[in-house]
């Protein structure tokens, strides 16, 4: 096996975040392809991955801050319709931004701001008709699955409520027991739409009538949402699946991603991070999309990093030496 | 005592009872959509198309005869292509090896030659599924990159391209504006191709069905949730009006007949439907897999507001309907009348109906 902390590996992880800081654009956010219009997305997840470079955090932050929408939710679009579900990823990189602030006054008030949002925002999982069928048949404390929509007004899926999750995992609002319950009903939603034989696609399981099979984008996801329930065997039998599915990986993204599942469940990640170091361009990029890149970028510090960033506490900051 | 895995069972056993139970007295959030009659206003009505609809149905035995019979199309059709970019819009909702769920690569490849021997002053290729997320992966394994690289042109992911916000004119959904990908909404014309099949949702999905890739997942989600709810059927005909998609090249030559969009069974058609009006398009279509039209509920409306589904006003060249037609099978979930099934009387119950 060979030295997964290796110079080698290092130099590979130094190459590719200098490519992704050299990505961002100058309103402070990244695109999702080089040289395009930057989008809470890919920005979210490349705040985190260059969070040790204040200068790049601090022109995200700002950028953030000024595109808070006046709800307290925000876009991922410039055109700011309306808010949307990236609000959750927002609050992570915020976080992960702000810890670092000498007056964190501003940040606080943008982060409950956005807390409020999503906890105002949740997707109803049945009909007014059902809940009150569900209301005579189970009583008034019955507490049933309950997960985040994409757009306002539509049903909960599974990205949308994983991300909410991990961005309540540092806010002080989900010590409150009505919040706590809440996070728990998106926690049994999530769990309810694992697929069969593990795993999570976009959140149902038979869209057409048949089997639609997992996604490694969204069960990685989940199963960072659900680390507080890691010993459930639904989580259990996702790892395995994720697992098996490494050798026919041949998708950077997915390899990405499954990387960042696996290591931080503890996961053998060598054969990923050959596969990945294989797929590395001069420039220090694994793939253009800057998504990608960032997930690789945190997937391989999550692997080879001395002090590896802990996901599914989403408490990254403190977890790296500051430069 | 149960185990975990028992209880999970036994509840998830449970939830996909109480789920159709739900369904059928369309309780839970994401009901099936039945055949709906829509009513249009005077303004909806007067988007309508005046003009009479140009259609090419020509006969391509398999792949490797596509470029003789649409070189021959297009030149029937004489579309307006010299000096103007193009967006080819292709369906690559899924990677299944075995079942032809994606617009064959061999059509986009006759495609992009016809259309750069026609003047085309740029051409780009993409689509943005609406399930899964990588659709770069979906790109490779169908073997549209290689035909992208081949011609040195860009493949657009829809789902992550940069928007712009498009207005709605017809508003069937209530929405009043779209984010739209830039890629296609600048292009001067947006061409439309899909694989020809059935549709567990629509009953047919076609050149019309297929313009729902072009909105975008990091905007409205996976999958494209906001427009679901709506009824696709509005959606169907508030999309085609918004992008205005300015020609259809139907990838018929082996169409999906069955469980569509993603579990039918291959049905070779041997058909290439070209021409420039969708609704048209879709309704030769249609007439080809001898589907009831009428049942068609995105169709009837388009018929009202967009374009012709009357064959009186289409003029058909090349072969005739009854040369090529044949019957497609339903999906399940319709009776033999192309009626929409009540998800309660199915057999295999748990169908949520909301993708």
């Amino acid at each position: 096996m060979s030295n997964l902390k290796s110079s080698d590996n290092n130099l590979a992880l130094t190459r590719a975040l200098r490519y992704l800081k050299s990505l961002q654009n100058e309103n402070g956010f990244w695109p999702y392809l080089p040289n395009r219009e930057g989008a809470l997305e890919p920005s979210g997840w490349a705040a985190i991955a260059c969070r040790d470079d204040q200068s790049c955090l601090s022109s995200f932050s700002k950028g953030l801050l000024q595109n808070q929408n006046g709800d307290g939710g925000w876009s991922n679009d410039s055109a700011r319709i309306d808010s949307d579900w990236s609000t959750a990823l927002a609050l992570l990189a915020l976080r992960q931004a702000g810890i670092r602030e000498t007056s964190p006054g501003i940040f606080q008030k943008a982060c409950k701001k956005g807390e409020d949002w999503l906890l105002e925002n949740r997707a109803e999982y049945y009909t007014s008709g059902a809940r009150f069928a569900l209301l005579i048949w189970k009583g008034p404390e019955y507490s049933y699955p309950q997960g985040w929509p994409w757009s306002k007004n539509t049903y909960g899926w599974v990205e949308p409520t994983a991300y909410v999750l991990l961005s309540f995992r540092q806010s002080e609002q989900a010590k409150k027991e009505e919040v706590a319950q809440v996070l728990e009903q998106a926690e049994d939603f999530l769990i309810n739409l694992c697929c069969k034989d593990g795993g999570w696609n976009f959140g149902d399981q038979t869209p057409f009538g048949r089997l639609y099979p997992p996604d490694v984008q969204s069960s990685t996801l989940a199963i960072l949402a659900l680390q507080t329930r890691k010993d459930d065997f639904r989580v259990k039998q996702s790892l395995k699946w994720l697992s098996e599915r490494v050798g026919s990986m041949e998708s950077v993204s997915e390899m990405s991603w499954a990387m960042l599942a696996l290591s931080s469940s503890g996961e053998n990640c060598n054969e990923l991070i050959q596969k990945l170091l294989a797929r590395q361009a001069d420039d220090g990029s694994f793939s253009s999309n800057v998504l990608t890149q960032s997930v690789a970028c945190l997937a391989f510090e999550t692997v080879i990093g001395d002090s590896p960033p802990d996901l599914a506490s989403m408490h990254l900051s403190s977890m790296r030496g500051k430069k | 005592m149960k185990n975990d895995e028992e209880e999970s069972a036994s509840r998830r056993s449970f939830l996909q009872t109480g789920a159709t139970v739900l369904l059928g007295s369309g309780l839970l959030s994401g009901c099936a959509e039945t055949f709906v009659s829509e009513h249009a206003s005077e303004e909806q009505l007067a988007f309508k198309r005046k003009q009479r609809s140009n259609v090419y149905l020509a006969w391509a035995e398999d792949y490797d005869s596509v470029l003789p019979a649409m070189t021959e199309a297009v030149k029937q059709l004489s579309p307006q292509i010299k000096g103007k970019s193009i967006f080819l819009k292709i369906n690559l909702v899924d990677y299944r090896p075995d079942i032809p769920v994606f617009t064959n690569p061999a059509v986009v490849d006759a495609a992009i030659r016809v259309l750069q021997d026609a003047g085309a002053s740029t051409i780009r290729v993409g689509d943005g599924p609406a399930l899964a997320r990588d659709t770069e992966e979906f790109a490779r394994l169908s073997g549209m990159l290689d035909v992208c690289k081949k011609h040195a042109l860009e493949f657009v992911d829809l789902n992550i391209d940069d928007l712009q916000k498009v207005e709605n004119p017809l508003k069937f959904t209530g929405i009043s504006e779209f984010l739209l990908p830039k890629s296609v909404m600048s292009s001067d014309m947006v061409i439309s191709m899909p694989k020809l099949k059935t549709h567990h949702w629509a009953l047919m999905t076609c050149s019309m069905k297929n313009m729902f890739g072009v909105i975008p997942g990091r905007k409205y989600g996976w999958p494209k949730n906001i427009l679901h709810v709506r009824g696709i059927h509005r959606s169907i005909v508030d999309i085609v009006a918004a992008v205005k998609p300015g020609f259809a090249i139907v990838d018929g030559i082996i169409g999906m007949e069955g469980n569509g969009p993603l579990n039918g069974s291959a049905k070779p058609l041997h058909a290439l439907i070209l021409g420039d009006d969708l609704t048209a398009v879709d309704t030769v279509c249609a007439l080809c897999m001898d589907l009831p039209v009428h049942k068609i509920s995105y169709l009837n409306l388009a018929g009202m507001v967009l374009g012709n589904n009357d064959m009186a006003q289409i003029e058909l060249k090349g072969k005739s309907i009854d040369a090529v037609k044949q019957k497609f099978k339903l999906p399940p979930n319709y009776s033999a009348d192309g009626t929409p099934i009540d998800p309660a009387k199915l057999k295999n119950g748990a169908e949520s109906g909301v993708t």
